[in-house]
């Protein structure tokens, strides 16, 4: 952009005010709702609480974080819906006429109109959030932090921004409502889809895969994704829940926010700037053909007939995707969706062959995908980081979690290694001595030193087998820690239950020295622990509430005991737990019924 | 100045217009004439930089005319079909346009009313065709434009407003030096106003002259013989078309009328008059030459 851009800086103000006069009807409306919900629905449910709790203090940090994600959600969609009213103008020739004659640039005309649209978006949220930071500061009986307000702002603005900007970016590329509609579905849903499509894929051929890390794929793949995740897992930091448990209090601006800032940004520029180069390369003449650009057409299509032809092989196949009929009714669902897209968008068949060719490039990525993956071309199975740049690892074995780092991360990469190597050989010798063996699962998180995370999952691996290196893994399980932080923070109660072998179903309140001796007697029990310990059938789990001091007065903790057979000091433990908690159940069950 | 330089624009596989050069000189009335999909509304739409020309150029007084804010202040564009803002009324649309264009003119609008009697606060979708076209008009020289581009300008307006519309682009161009491109299928109604002609079909500019060129060019013969001679003498002549009746012979000849007439003479007719031809004439003729003509089509 130069100055010559900008160069009529009046009417693009003038055009600007004009827009934001023709939206104020809307803007009103928007703002009288706004202040029906907040600060007039708060204020009444406040006041009712107030009569009717005796002057309490009112924690008011989960209003806060539930008008802050409706916020969100109505101002991404309240920004897409006046850069629709704003833009309409490109989808008629009549329209089309006069604004693009008018004395404006190209990117003048899109940027008064759509800042318009956002700042009529902007108006009543500004108002809901001053109205609660401000019922915030002057209601003396009430606890918030306004620093969640300020941050929950901060991911509102940032949701607007990207919805804005995205929407920019397929207003100019479509032709008319319907096919902007239909594309901004097809690939923002799409770019949803299309890690599961492929995590499916990795899972059903890449052994060791693990569906979790869907999720890291989905943030790179989508901007609704990333920031769902980040407000989540914003909100999740942010909650009372979470706020009142943590002796700590982490704070609430940490890296993640940061990130999201940046990631704003850069995301924001480039939509920006897309949709203004777009709109400078836009041909005014396709007002009502379906796009304007076919690269969106293409991309839509490509993405809708992938995904529909991969959802027709799996139902077809019955999950089977090595088989023939996987191969087969693929093909045929992307065609089918292909030639479908294109004639809603052609408003007839006669594109039909373009649209045969793109889903024919659908069919053959699925298929190319399906190859790569069952070839494991890129060695994935195989991979075992390497000791020395590994930070640390955090395997779960058979209910045991231990977290390695050091030299100690040999243990975990010897077991992976022997699993990938072994498992056939493992099945085979097992099945030949015994035809009920036990089998285990192991699932790795690797966090590397170039800041990486790698995860691994292995499933039905014959425990006798691999229970030796299993063995070494399991022997760091750190009880220390939790036996130090249950100390810390004394817990009020404990709750220990579950079942020992074919025994009962139990569940006893314990004291907290009950809790504690329990603990330092499965410590030392699991000096002595062997192979039993994986193939026990006992599940024992302990949950404990703490103290807190300021905000929520309890805390949440769980650990669960992995036992075998050589616990013979612990199970003695158990069974004194359980007669003598049995004993007070008894009289105070004989108290009732007097 | 509007300059055209190997003009072209395309859509898909259609050249809506091919390389065409072309001046039009400020102060004049052009008529932008041709059959239907020659690339009238096209040429208009480039000047106005509504369209991106997909080869050349085109600007206006030296400046280019897509995207550029110079070139867009001095023009005032009106389509084949008017738009308005949705719900509007002339004073909402008067706002519209004075956001925009810094000449505008409340004088002018104010004027303008007066001259079309239009209600001002009346919804304009609830105005007829001619009422609407009318407002765009108001709305259009209220923006003081130095070039004035209209698309079927006199469509929908009846015969008084037609002879104000032509009054006030007349006297446009006689006090401010108004260009005006009027594009028209109403040829008798540009022979009026119009000084030159832009003759454009299938996207190529078969000519752009002034009336009083063209006319002078082109000339209608009505000759009597005693006895008709063939044709063929009428070969050094360059005759665009020849129409026997009995001993009458009715010719469009191009060239010098009084070297037409001395030629002729010499062919001791018993009677020779030239007449001069209508504008609508002579488009007709010379679309019938490139073969565009009410014969060839209804075969």
């Amino acid at each position: 952009m130069t100055l010559k851009t900008f160069s009529n800086k009046n009417s693009t103000l003038g055009l600007f005010l004009f827009t934001l006069r023709q939206n104020l009807g809307l803007i009103i409306l928007s703002v009288i709702g706004m202040l029906l919900v907040c600060p007039g629905y708060v204020l009444i449910e406040l006041n009712e609480y107030y009569d009717r709790l005796s002057k309490e203090f009112y924690e008011l940090n989960n209003v806060l974080l539930t008008f802050g994600i409706a916020a969100c959600i109505v101002g991404a969609i309240g920004v897409v819906v006046y850069n629709i009213i704003n833009f309409m103008y490109l989808y008629s020739k009549k329209s089309s006429d006069v604004f693009h004659a008018v004395p404006l640039t190209r990117t003048e005309l899109l940027l008064s109109r759509s800042l318009a649209g956002l700042v009529s978006t902007l108006i009543p949220l500004i108002i809901g959030y001053i109205s609660l930071a401000l019922i915030a500061v002057f209601t003396p009986w009430i606890i918030a932090d306004l620093e969640i307000l300020a941050i929950l702002f901060m991911y509102n603005i940032f949701i607007m921004l990207i919805a804005f900007s995205l929407s920019l970016v397929f207003l100019v590329c479509a032709g008319s409502v319907f096919d902007f509609a239909l594309s901004i579905g097809i690939i923002n849903i799409g770019l949803l889809l299309l890690p599961h499509i492929i995590s499916v894929f990795a899972e059903e051929f890449l052994f060791g895969y693990t569906y979790s890390v869907v999720e890291n794929i989905m943030k790179c793949f989508s901007p609704i994704y990333y920031y769902i995740f980040t407000v989540a897992d914003f909100t999740n930091r942010a909650s009372t829940y979470e706020r009142g448990y943590s002796l700590t209090r982490p704070p609430l601006f940490n890296s993640n926010e940061i990130t999201a800032i940046i990631v704003t940004v850069v995301l924001v520029a480039l939509f920006i700037g897309a949709a203004i180069l777009l709109y400078k390369r836009r041909n005014a003449e396709k007002a009502g053909t379906a796009y304007a650009f076919k690269f969106i057409y293409v991309i839509s299509n490509l993405l809708l007939s992938f995904e529909v032809g991969f959802g027709v092989g799996v139902i077809f196949s019955d999950l089977n995707l090595a088989s023939p009929a996987f191969w087969i009714f693929t093909v045929a669902g992307a065609l089918i969706a292909s030639v479908a897209f294109g004639a809603i968008s052609e408003r007839g068949f006669k594109e039909y062959k373009k649209s045969l060719i793109v889903g024919g490039v659908s069919a053959a990525a699925v298929l190319l995908l399906t190859t790569c993956y069952a070839l494991d071309i890129t060695g994935f199975e195989t991979r075992i980081p390497q000791n020395d740049k590994i930070l640390t690892v955090e395997a779960n074995i058979q209910g045991f979690t231990v977290e390695l780092t050091g030299d100690d991360v040999k243990y975990v990469t010897n077991l992976h290694k022997k699993i990938t190597e072994e498992y056939d050989i493992a099945h085979h010798e097992m099945q030949q001595k015994d035809k009920d063996y036990h089998i285990s699962h192991a699932n790795l998180i690797y966090k590397m030193k170039n800041g990486t995370t790698i995860k691994r999952s292995y499933y039905s691996f014959p425990t006798e087998y691999f229970a030796e290196d299993m063995l070494k893994v399991c022997k760091f399980e750190d009880v220390d820690s939790v036996i130090t932080q249950v100390k810390a923070e004394k817990p009020k109660t404990a709750q220990l239950s579950g079942h020992i072998g074919e025994g009962a179903y139990f569940e006893y309140s314990i004291t907290r020295d009950d809790f504690i001796n329990l603990l330092e007697v499965y410590n030392r029990a699991n000096d002595k622990m062997d192979k039993s310990i994986f193939t026990r059938n006992s599940n024992l789990y302990i949950g404990w509430e703490s103290e807190f001091y300021g905000g929520s007065d309890h805390i949440d903790g769980y650990f669960d005991f992995c036992v075998g057979d050589n616990y013979t000091e612990f199970f003695e433990v158990i069974e004194e737990i359980m007669e003598k908690y049995q004993n007070l159940v008894d009289e105070d069950y004989g108290k009732y019924e007097d | 100045m509007i300059t055209g330089t190997n003009l072209t624009k395309k859509f898909d596989e259609k050249t809506a217009l091919n390389s065409v050069n072309f001046k039009l000189l400020k102060g004049s009335i052009y008529g932008l004439v041709g059959s239907n999909g020659s690339g009238k509304s096209t040429l208009l739409r480039l000047i106005a930089g509504v369209y991106r020309a997909d080869g050349g150029s085109i600007e206006i007084d030296g400046e280019d005319c897509f995207d550029n804010v110079i070139a867009k202040e001095k023009i005032a564009f009106l389509g084949d079909t008017p738009y308005f803002l949705p719900q509007s009324n002339l004073v909402e649309m008067k706002k519209f346009y004075k956001s925009l264009y810094k000449n505008f003119d409340e004088e002018t609008f104010e004027h303008l009313l007066t001259v079309f009697p239009l209600d001002k606060t009346a919804r304009i979708s609830t105005m007829s065709k001619g009422m609407q076209r009318q407002a765009a008009l108001i709305l259009a020289m209220s923006t003081k434009p130095e070039y004035l581009l209209l698309d079927e300008a006199f469509d929908g307006l009846d015969v008084v407003m037609r002879r104000v519309l032509a009054n006030i682009i007349i006297d446009g161009v006689e006090k401010d030096k108004l260009t005006v491109v009027i594009a028209s299928h109403n040829l008798r109604e540009l022979e009026d106003i119009v000084d030159h002609i832009i003759l454009i079909h299938n996207g190529d500019m078969l000519f752009n002259d002034n009336t009083e060129n063209i006319k002078g060019r082109i000339h209608k013969i009505q000759v009597a013989f005693d006895r008709v001679p063939d044709t063929s003498v009428f070969d050094q002549l360059d005759v665009m078309k020849i129409e026997k009746t009995g001993s009458l012979l009715q010719m469009i000849v191009r060239g010098d009328q009084e070297e037409i007439m001395k030629y002729i003479k010499n062919l001791l007719p018993v009677f020779a008059e030239c007449i001069e031809p209508s504008i609508e004439e002579i488009f007709l003729y010379e679309l019938e030459v490139i073969g565009y003509d009410v014969k060839n089509i209804l075969q």
